[in-house]
């Protein structure tokens, strides 16, 4: 099966966060919380679905002179679309992710894929590449806001699990953000080198 | 005075990269050499204060006018990315050795989320004007700060850099997650700044 | 199907045609959408009102047209005879830690605290983000844990005083501890609260015209 191996190339060996470094700007801003995580990588899912299946069916009906300005036309019309149906049906979510929503238009993981895979594929492999990347992208994001979620505050998606008085408040705070992710990274790396 | 806090701001209290985490991408990217660094943040000054003014003006002048406040995110990143190919153009035919200089780091501009981003902030006037109405003076005061913050945090960062690459690490350390761990300390330490706006302003008697 | 070449007629009509295309799509989905953000937006304005004059108590009540002035903005509040619950006044403070506080504060009409909530802020989360919990905390509730983790991390701080619900700016010095007045900040993040009770001050000078802060010392209300 081809198309599944592309959605799980896209959550592992080409994982956009620890693998790609791709998109790093959303990965520490908005991941306070597990919750906030998650929120962030949907958003961002969605956005790369879209704009993959729209680039993959009318690439050939896109010049190669203009693409690049096309892509962001089309990116930033789905994100702005979808600014305005979280900010109509997940208004607390919407307060929270704050400017990283429109941003999102410039995060390189959309850009990026849309070039180097959308613009090269069938319709129905970019939907499983938006699908893999994206899942990739949410999993880490997630785990990000999990970790320090559950060091700064002593929660777990919003339910507090540790006395407040063990908070470490410098996680939930912007150091913590960029320690946390360095060690997920080394983790990471340490697992691939062991597979080595 | 209002405009000196702006600054004090914007660069070191809540700077732009290691506490708003906005152009995380060219600080992580181009932070190996201060030289390189020090370009970067100098491209970013350019093409920061002009986008601002440019947003700035289509927002107050064209978007809010029409009731188009939707389109502000597609049109805003089209005047960004015609901005930054214009600039290349206009510089390489008016101050070649400053193309030379900038050359290799507008391309990369574009996609930098912080002109976006602080475009974005100032056209909605939700940046710290330190009390100040958000004109398009304290506007384009708040752009040029926030880009010396960058710039700041872009040549210390590189500055560390440049030590660490000859220190031995561990092997899953290296790379990426050391410098990551080193701009969480960097970030830690600007941390120390907090509230140093705030005392300023009590002392100068605002 | 072969792939458009990159002439400038082609060029011109793809992305002439791209951005038409994206922005009367986006004009669709605004129209479609503006309805329901509307209404959240009125919706969070009601609750907001609702919670800082009622709280919990549950008795029929109407909310007169908005009155703006100053940057304020009043809701009065009526019980079912008419007569003047309360009134709910939405303001500002432009130098909270990160940029403007807006809070919305119910007042009875003595100038009695009913409750407040904050409607928009960009304080650090963890610290001056607090604020919609902290000065409504009451001294009993601030913080309780077992034993053993007394034993193992040392008692908690004693509860200060920084429940505002029942105060009235009026009498009561409505600062900071450090500046001679009768709350206690939230931890670690003094000038988050100072804009929230010179939020709250303003609030209660706009509705009543004077307040105990000002009549005491001009200097503490300045900074």
């Amino acid at each position: 099966m081809n198309y599944f191996k592309t959605i799980i190339n896209g959550i592992f060996k080409e994982n956009p966060t620890f693998v790609l470094l791709l998109g790093m700007c959303p990965t520490l801003a908005t991941t306070t919380s597990a919750m906030n995580g998650l929120g962030m990588g949907v958003a961002t899912m969605f956005v790369l679905i879209c704009s993959n299946t729209f680039i993959s069916l009318f690439k050939n009906l896109i010049p190669d002179g203009v693409r690049i300005p096309c892509y962001i036309v089309v990116i930033a019309s789905f994100v702005t679309a979808l600014q305005m149906l979280m900010q109509a049906y997940v208004p607390d979510l919407y307060k929270t992710l704050g400017i990283f929503i429109p941003l999102i238009v410039v995060n390189c993981i959309i850009l990026g894929r849309a070039e180097a895979f959308a613009a090269k594929n069938n319709i129905l492999a970019a939907i499983c590449d938006g699908i893999g990347i994206g899942i990739g992208f949410t999993v880490a994001l997630t785990l990000l806001g999990f970790v320090r979620e559950l060091l700064g505050s002593g929660a777990v998606f919003g339910h507090q699990v540790m006395p407040t008085s063990m908070n470490m408040l410098v996680f939930v705070l912007a150091p913590g953000a960029f320690i946390t992710l360095g060690l997920l990274m080394a983790i990471v790396n340490s697992i691939k080198n062991r597979k080595a | 005075m209002e405009y000196f806090l702006i600054f004090i701001s914007a660069i070191f209290v809540n700077n732009i990269v290691l506490s708003q985490f906005l152009g995380i991408c060219p600080f992580l990217g181009v932070s190996k050499k201060i030289n390189t660094a020090a370009g970067m943040g100098l491209a970013v000054t350019f093409v920061l204060t002009v986008a601002v003014i440019v947003t700035y003006s289509l927002q107050n002048w064209v978007l809010e006018p029409y009731d188009l406040g939707y389109l502000q995110t597609i049109l805003f990143i089209l005047v960004i990315a015609g901005l930054v190919q214009m600039l290349e153009m206009i510089l390489k035919k008016v101050s070649p050795s400053l193309y030379q200089a900038l050359g290799i780091f507008l391309p990369l501009i574009t996609t930098n989320c912080c002109i976006l981003g602080v475009s974005i902030l100032v056209a909605n006037a939700t940046y710290n004007a330190q009390g100040l109405e958000p004109t398009l003076l304290t506007g384009v005061v708040y752009a040029i700060a926030t880009s010396i913050g960058f710039a700041v945090a872009l040549i210390i960062f590189a500055g560390i850099r440049e030590q660490l690459a000859r220190v031995d690490v561990p092997k899953s350390m290296e790379g990426m997650a050391i410098a990551l761990i080193t701009a969480g300390l960097l970030a830690l330490a600007f941390m120390g700044f907090g509230g140093v706006d705030h005392g300023i302003a009590v002392a100068a008697g605002l | 199907m072969k792939k458009l070449k990159s002439n400038i007629a082609n060029m011109a009509i793809v992305l002439t045609l791209i951005a038409v295309l994206a922005a009367g799509a986006l004009a669709w989905v605004n129209d479609e959408t503006s309805g329901p953000i509307e209404e959240i937006n009125n919706a969070a304005i009601e609750n907001g009102i609702k919670s800082v004059i009622l709280g919990d108590r549950d008795i029929e009540f109407t909310v007169e047209s908005p009155r703006e002035q100053d940057g304020f903005v009043f809701h009065n509040v009526n019980d079912r005879n008419g007569n003047l619950l309360g009134t709910a006044v939405e303001s500002t403070d432009k130098n909270g830690f990160g940029g403007a506080l807006k809070i919305m504060v119910g007042f009875d009409p003595d100038g009695v605290i009913l409750g407040y909530t904050v409607l928009e802020h960009s304080e650090t989360p963890g610290l001056g983000a607090q604020a919609d919990g902290w000065f409504r905390q009451k001294s009993a509730d601030v913080q309780e844990q077992p034993v053993a983790l007394d034993i193992l991390l040392g008692k908690p701080a004693a509860p200060g005083n920084h429940n505002i619900i029942g105060m009235n700016p009026g009498d009561d010095m409505m600062t900071v501890s450090k500046d001679g007045g009768d709350v206690d900040a939230i931890t670690a993040s003094t000038i988050t609260s100072k804009a929230f009770l010179r939020a709250v001050n303003a609030a209660y000078k706009a509705l009543f015209g004077y307040t105990a802060a000002d009549a005491v010392s001009g200097a503490s209300s300045q900074n």
